[in-house]
């Protein structure tokens, strides 16, 4: 007999099965100890009590379609048991423009459009003078959208165009809804970061006068909550102003961006520069 | 540095416009008249227009009677009560959520932490959808939500939801025993101080005998033990004179016990919720801050997992965990002003806005609660950097 000496290399034998694939991955895990498999267990009870009562309410037993109030109702009266979304299809141009007139809408979509399009261009790669175009869009932005707000012709009361006129002044306390809401933040955000490098630059200065004015400002606005920073610019400000201005009580802060919407943030933006 | 030094200095021929001696003087006398005139321009209109509109300013306000009542008072308050004692009563009920607010999130966000860097998959992955829904939805829309929630899912008084027999929840609120003390109570807290004293003398015995002899002592249970143990035993030696008070439905409502109203509990839980994600997300990246290179150098040196995790892990996570901690804290005492979109009593609702509206006096109003939240934050500021400090990597 001859014995055979195997020189030759044999292929690799696969990874136990319990290690790869989907097993693999389950066993690595969710169950690669007596406790993880315990949280295991726990996560799925608490994903069971969870979802499935959710995607009933917000599906299988939500109304979707019809167009009132009493869609949303059994036939004696009483409320349908899951969401009734009809209501906020309903509602959506309210949700969006809040109180603005009807006609007037498209005046909001077009600041939309316009201010989309006055920032398309950055997404060019290699635009001319992107930095300056940059700056020089984010401080129109606003402007643009404001103007387009609030239209430019002011008509006496009395006249029969200042009901119709496609450019009629629409005041403040009309505005509303997600764009109102758009238009505070862009302002805010645009107004707070100059004014919070600004202080943060100067907590940092050597100028005494400079930093201890810079501290004291930052401290204390970020030491009060945001609520009674709103009241006082609700209560206060028409005090503080030579003539009692002609705002809606209503929206504090939110018609007048200048004096609320910029003073709050200022600090954090402040406090993330200096740090 | 070196030119800003040079420039200081002034060197020779520099124009005076052009020095940064005089250019500092003059930017900062330059900032002090804006300042000063800006705040003497509101101080004249303000004292105009008050006079135009016949409001006399002070605070002799504060000592008339108020003639409101509060749903949720913690010291003796009545309508004829004055506007201060409103103030006493409005300031306790802000700390009292801030107080709770700030224990539970601090729990919910550590839990929450350890929770996204689990190794079980499912857990991170809740934990991580809990933190980013919860984040990204204003706290304002949270609390309302959860005010409705809790308002539309209880039952009347008599229907109420009974956790054995001694928890009532209704939606008049949720009912608790509570401890009504007798006399011949003082024994406990004296116990409790002895009990202190204790730990306090245990503590430095047990590490002068394990630098000493290198024997271990179990000072944590040990203390756990004798301040709850102490007073447990006086109680229990003087007759146990206390007693816990249980609510009954007497009638429409519940009697006796105590009660905490829809309003706090829906105000706590919309910002302990709120808060924990955010502490969770600070507790995660403390943790993450701690390379694993120290986890495998204690091993080296023969440390177990638990000592670990309690002596080299935590303490160098709690450097990085601590100063953002402390402003999630500050943020949930300021947060809680939110409560006046759900009529809970606390400063904001009951001073800026009863007492304001009441007495006309704006300025004082705003003024006060401004100067107590800050002085508020400012205190847990100083409270916090103290500890900070005391937590701080000591570098030899």
């Amino acid at each position: 007999m001859t014995t055979a000496v195997d020189t030759g290399q044999k292929a690799d034998l696969p990874p136990p099965a319990a290690t790869v694939g989907a097993i693999g991955w389950l066993r690595e895990n969710l169950f690669s100890s007596w406790g993880n498999t315990l949280l295991t267990v726990v996560a799925v009870y608490i994903l069971y009590l969870a979802i499935p009562p959710l995607v009933e309410w917000a599906v299988m037993n939500a109304t979707w379609t019809g167009n009132a109030a009493k869609d949303c109702r059994m036939p004696d009266g009483s409320a349908k048991e899951g969401a009734c979304w009809i209501f906020i299809r309903a509602w959506f141009s309210g949700f969006m423009y809040g109180l603005y007139p009807y006609d007037l809408r498209w005046r909001v979509d077009l600041a939309a459009v316009i201010v989309l399009l006055m920032f398309a261009p950055l997404a060019i790669k290699r635009f001319p003078f992107k930095t300056h175009y940059g700056v020089a869009v984010i401080l129109l932005a606003p402007v643009v959208a404001y103007v387009l707000f609030r239209g430019f012709i002011d008509f006496p009361p009395n006249d029969p165009l200042s009901n119709t006129h496609p450019w009629r002044v629409v005041e403040t306390h009309k505005w509303g809804g997600l764009s109102l809401t758009l238009l505070i933040a862009s302002v805010g955000i645009i107004a707070s970061l100059p004014l919070g490098i600004l202080l943060a630059l100067g907590r940092r200065s050597h100028m005494p006068i400079v930093s201890t004015f810079c501290v004291l400002f930052i401290e204390l606005w970020r030491a009060v909550p945001l609520i009674t920073v709103l009241f006082m610019s609700s209560v206060m400000l028409p005090l503080f102003l030579s003539r009692p201005p002609t705002w809606p009580r209503w929206c504090a802060g939110a018609c007048r961006p200048s004096p609320r919407a910029s003073t709050r943030p200022r600090w954090r933006l402040a406090s993330t520069t200096r740090a | 540095m070196a030119v800003h030094v040079s420039e200081a200095a002034g060197a020779p021929g520099t124009p005076i416009w052009l020095d940064a001696r005089y250019r500092a003087i003059f930017f900062q006398i330059a900032l002090l008249i804006l300042v000063v005139g800006f705040g003497l321009f509101i101080f004249h209109n303000t004292y105009q227009n008050l006079q135009v509109r016949g409001i006399a300013s002070g605070f002799g306000f504060l000592n008339t009677t108020a003639g409101f009542d509060i749903i949720q008072t913690m010291v003796p308050y009545s309508a004829e009560s004055s506007y201060g004692q409103a103030l006493l009563v409005s300031l306790l009920n802000t700390l009292l959520v801030a107080a709770i607010g700030v224990v539970l999130a601090t729990i919910v966000g550590f839990v929450i932490g350890v929770a996204r860097l689990s190794r079980n998959w499912l857990v991170a992955r809740i934990a991580a959808v809990y933190i980013e829904v919860v984040r990204n939805i204003p706290l304002l829309l949270q609390i309302i939500f959860w005010y409705l929630v809790l308002g539309k899912s209880t039952p009347g008084p008599r229907q109420s939801i009974a956790i054995g027999s001694i928890f009532f929840l209704n939606n008049r609120g949720l009912y608790l025993p509570w401890p009504v003390l007798e006399e011949g109570f003082w024994v406990a807290p004296v116990a409790l101080v002895a009990a202190v004293a204790g730990v306090v003398f245990m503590a430095r015995w047990a590490k002068k005998r394990q630098e000493a002899t290198g024997q271990q002592f179990p000072t944590i249970s040990a203390s756990l033990g004798l301040i709850f143990g102490l007073p447990l035993l006086a109680l229990l030696a003087a007759g146990m004179p206390v007693h816990l008070d249980y609510p009954q439905l007497k009638g429409f409502n519940f009697q006796g016990g105590m009660v905490l109203i829809p309003e706090l509990i829906s105000l706590t839980f919309a910002l302990v919720i709120y808060t924990g994600a955010f502490i969770g997300e600070n507790v995660r990246a403390g943790i993450m801050a701690v390379s694993h290179g120290q986890t495998e150098a204690a091993y080296a040196i023969g440390l177990r997992p638990g000592p670990t995790l309690r002596l080299v892990i935590i303490p160098q996570a709690m450097r990085v965990i601590i100063p953002p901690l402390t402003s999630q804290y500050l943020n949930l005492t300021k947060n809680s002003s939110l409560a006046t979109a759900i009529a809970y009593p606390d400063l904001v609702a009951v001073f800026a806005g009863t007492v304001l509206n009441q007495t006309g006096q704006a300025i004082e109003c705003i003024a006060i609660t401004m100067a107590v939240y800050l002085t508020t934050s400012l205190t847990t500021s100083i409270f916090m950097n103290w500890f900070n400090r005391k937590m701080a990597l000591t570098e030899r």
